[in-house]
């Protein structure tokens, strides 16, 4: 277990009849940046309180850090820095008073790392949290997290509110200090293209289930868009078909991996291949989450939505 | 540091408390000393000249109008609690700090009480030591020991508005469910007097405290001490098991 | 020494890895001489930070371009342009080469072009190589 950082079992999260987190099985290696996925409401940060210790789950297990998350809270919190999607703070504090106080919990605590952050980030370390503006609260809360020296960062949001040089600073950080240190970071964001810049690893959730996990640069390497047309094109999700749209004339699917051998498969079958595309990381997740939009071109969206399918 | 924290949240409010109460020991003994007849006719019991006099008349000061604002200072200084954390929704921070969540509950609850415990001594010296002063008699030990009493009532007093506000989840909707409270357990001598009841209440802790530092007769009301002392810490601890449970 | 990481141009919502960028565009320079054999690379962590990049994803490009002999790495920890060229045999390297040529030849023939022009097309990119690395020569030896 000493190479997992988060560790999750059949999660779930019930509230009366609803599934914030759906059996959700995670695997987050250490000594990367995981960046979990997904839209809003989808589950993350119920997830992530879970594995805080802020809320309870309804069923399943899990571990971070090698710790049994509920049983051995307090030793999760002494390792790991948590910045929450409510970026709240006592108002009355200055960023100062606020480092003083968060300092003393945290034996690892790095008071130079603490200066250097409110420099590089050019925190107002003497105006009360209260009167501070939105992306300057995120600077705070990734001052603090970031000097507390743990091992693992939870970060759900980490950039709201943060202007392009505030992100800028946010991913040379990421990408200097914590990877370089050996230490793992889970982040949750919608901002797929910060995202898919240093993630090694994505976790991609909606409805609370999780839809694909993997290595970013399998992903990446792997996964193909393969258009064909021709009559009578299969329209079902295999092990290696992870979804099909088709709007009557051409099938486009997402295939997980030997996508060349697919299209030849399809050309075998008298099928015309036009198209065997890499995509980023927002055509995935569009493609993954996307199932009950309606397309502007007539049919299109009703067979989209009968025959999409997720992993 | 979150005693510090908490420290900060309280202490304007306790410094404010720190003068008024002094002062209002002194103010009353003042007034007490210029009005010697009238506190005669008040104490309708036996009353004798003198020393027995004078710790009468302070007895009824601190039992009287000292321990109502110690009261009082108990459930303002109950605001800057736990349920406030709630109200800020500095919750999500606070509890995944690596600490036990009876930890939070325990640490503020413990400023306030040392808060409380300081306004009391602060009223036993300051009546004393304005009598002391007035009359120039010396008093016994059994004047320090009126602290028990008036602490165990004012830190129950204090744990039943912490507890509310971790109900409540807002500071200022604990302390107005606490002052209700307060008002009714007020009037609990009133109808058991009527009554011919004896209804336990906090100023009847309060108050009886001080009536036996100066009545060598009476007897210390042991019994209702120990059970304000466990209400004290029960309230918190039920505060604790709240938290302990809560879904942030 | 050269601090070539303004030298790269990562994008990372392209379908392709950045990793496989890196390397592509450190042979890039290496073919076109802008970097020679013996240069020092920028650490991996320092190109990271650059870049804003994972250092894991500049640390496997490393890796595979020392593993194919285009960079070499010191005991010390530095990392440099191999100064030999690679010391493949021949056939392996026609071997790596023979999909990337596949590629082209489909291309060119989806586009419709004919064989020769898809071979002079090849030849246009080997000159313009070729040049650039005359003219990276000629700076180099202005500078000495």
């Amino acid at each position: 277990m000493n190479d997992i950082a988060i560790w999750t079992e059949k999660l779930v999260k019930a509230y009366s009849q609803v599934k914030a987190v759906d059996e959700l099985s995670l695997n987050v290696p250490r000594g990367g940046i995981y960046g979990f996925l997904g839209r809003n409401g989808a589950g993350k940060t119920s997830t992530i309180k879970i594995l805080l210790g802020l809320t309870r789950p309804t069923a399943g297990q899990a571990t971070v850090l090698g710790f049994h998350v509920g049983r051995e809270q307090v030793a999760i919190l002494e390792r790991t820095a948590y910045v929450s999607e409510n970026k709240s703070l006592y108002g009355n504090l200055t960023a100062r008073e606020l480092v003083r106080f968060t300092r003393g919990f945290y034996p690892n605590w790095s008071d130079e790392a603490a200066a250097k952050y409110a420099r590089s980030f050019e925190i107002p370390m003497d105006r009360p949290f209260g009167k501070l503006s939105q992306g300057n609260r995120t600077k705070v809360f990734l001052l603090l997290a970031l000097a507390q020296g743990a091992d693992l960062l939870v970060l759900d949001e980490p950039a709201t509110g943060l202007d392009p040089v505030g992100v800028d600073e946010f991913l040379r950080v990421l990408a200097q200090d914590v990877v370089s240190e050996g230490r793992t970071a889970l982040i949750s964001s919608h901002q797929l293209s910060d995202v898919e810049q240093v993630a090694d690893h994505v976790g991609l959730i909606d409805h609370g289930r999780l839809l694909l996990e993997a290595r970013l640069d399998d992903i990446k390497s792997q996964f193909r868009f393969v258009t064909a047309a021709g009559n009578a094109l299969p329209q079902t999700k295999t092990a290696e078909v992870v979804s099909v749209t088709s709007d009557g004339t051409f099938c486009r699917y997402l295939v997980k991996q030997n996508a060349d051998a697919f299209a030849a498969e399809l050309r075998r079958q008298g099928a015309t291949v036009t198209d065997v595309s890499p995509l980023g990381l927002r055509e995935i997740f569009l493609e993954l989450v996307r199932k009950e939009e309606v397309c502007t071109s007539g049919n299109v969206g009703g067979i989209a939505a009968a025959v999409s399918h997720s992993i | 540091m979150y005693i510090w924290k908490c420290w900060r949240d309280s202490r304007s409010r306790f410094t404010l408390y720190l003068i008024v109460v002094p002062a209002t020991c002194v103010l009353f003994t003042i007034i007490a000393a210029a009005h010697g007849p009238f506190i005669t006719v008040w104490k309708r019991g036996p009353v004798s000249g003198g020393a027995q006099l004078w710790s009468q008349v302070a007895t009824a000061i601190l039992g009287g109008v000292v321990s109502l604002i110690i009261l009082l200072a108990a459930l303002t200084l109950a605001v800057a609690s736990i349920g406030e954390e709630y109200k800020e929704k500095t919750l999500d921070f606070l509890l995944t700090r690596p600490r036990r969540r009876r930890y939070w509950v325990w640490t503020c609850w413990s400023v306030g009480a040392g808060e409380i415990l300081g306004l009391v001594v602060a009223g036993v010296v300051g009546t004393f030591g304005a009598l002391c002063y007035e009359t120039g008699y010396v008093y016994s030990w059994r004047l320090l020991v009126t602290t028990l009493p008036l602490f165990a009532g004012a830190v129950a007093v204090y744990s039943l508005a912490y507890l509310l506000t971790v109900l409540a989840r807002n500071g200022e909707q604990g302390l107005s469910y606490g002052l209700g409270i307060l008002f009714i357990d007020l009037l609990l001598p009133l109808a058991g007097y009527y009554w011919h009841v004896h209804l336990p209440s906090v100023m009847s802790l309060m108050n009886g405290g001080c009536e036996w530092a100066t009545s060598p007769t009476l007897a210390f009301p042991l019994g209702e001490l120990v059970l304000y002392i466990v209400v004290a810490l029960a309230f918190p601890l039920a505060a604790q098991l709240v938290l302990e449970r809560a879904e942030v | 020494m050269y601090y070539y990481s303004m030298l790269l141009h990562i994008n990372p919502s392209s379908g392709v890895p950045i990793y496989l960028q890196i390397e592509n565009q450190v042979k890039h320079y290496i073919a076109s001489g802008a970097l020679q054999p013996g240069d020092a690379l920028t650490s991996v962590r320092q190109v990271a930070a650059d870049l804003r990049i994972n250092p894991n994803t500049v640390a496997r490009a490393y890796q595979n371009l020392e593993r194919d002999g285009v960079l070499a790495t010191v005991p010390g920890g530095r990392t440099y342009v191999a100064e030999n060229p690679t010391g493949l045999l021949k056939s392996e390297k026609i071997r790596r080469l023979r999909p990337h040529a596949r590629q082209i030849a489909v291309e060119g023939t989806q586009l419709r072009l004919d064989p020769q022009e898809i071979i002079d097309i090849v030849w246009q990119e080997l000159n313009a190589l070729e040049e650039a690395h005359e003219r990276h020569s000629d700076l180099d030896r202005k500078a000495r």
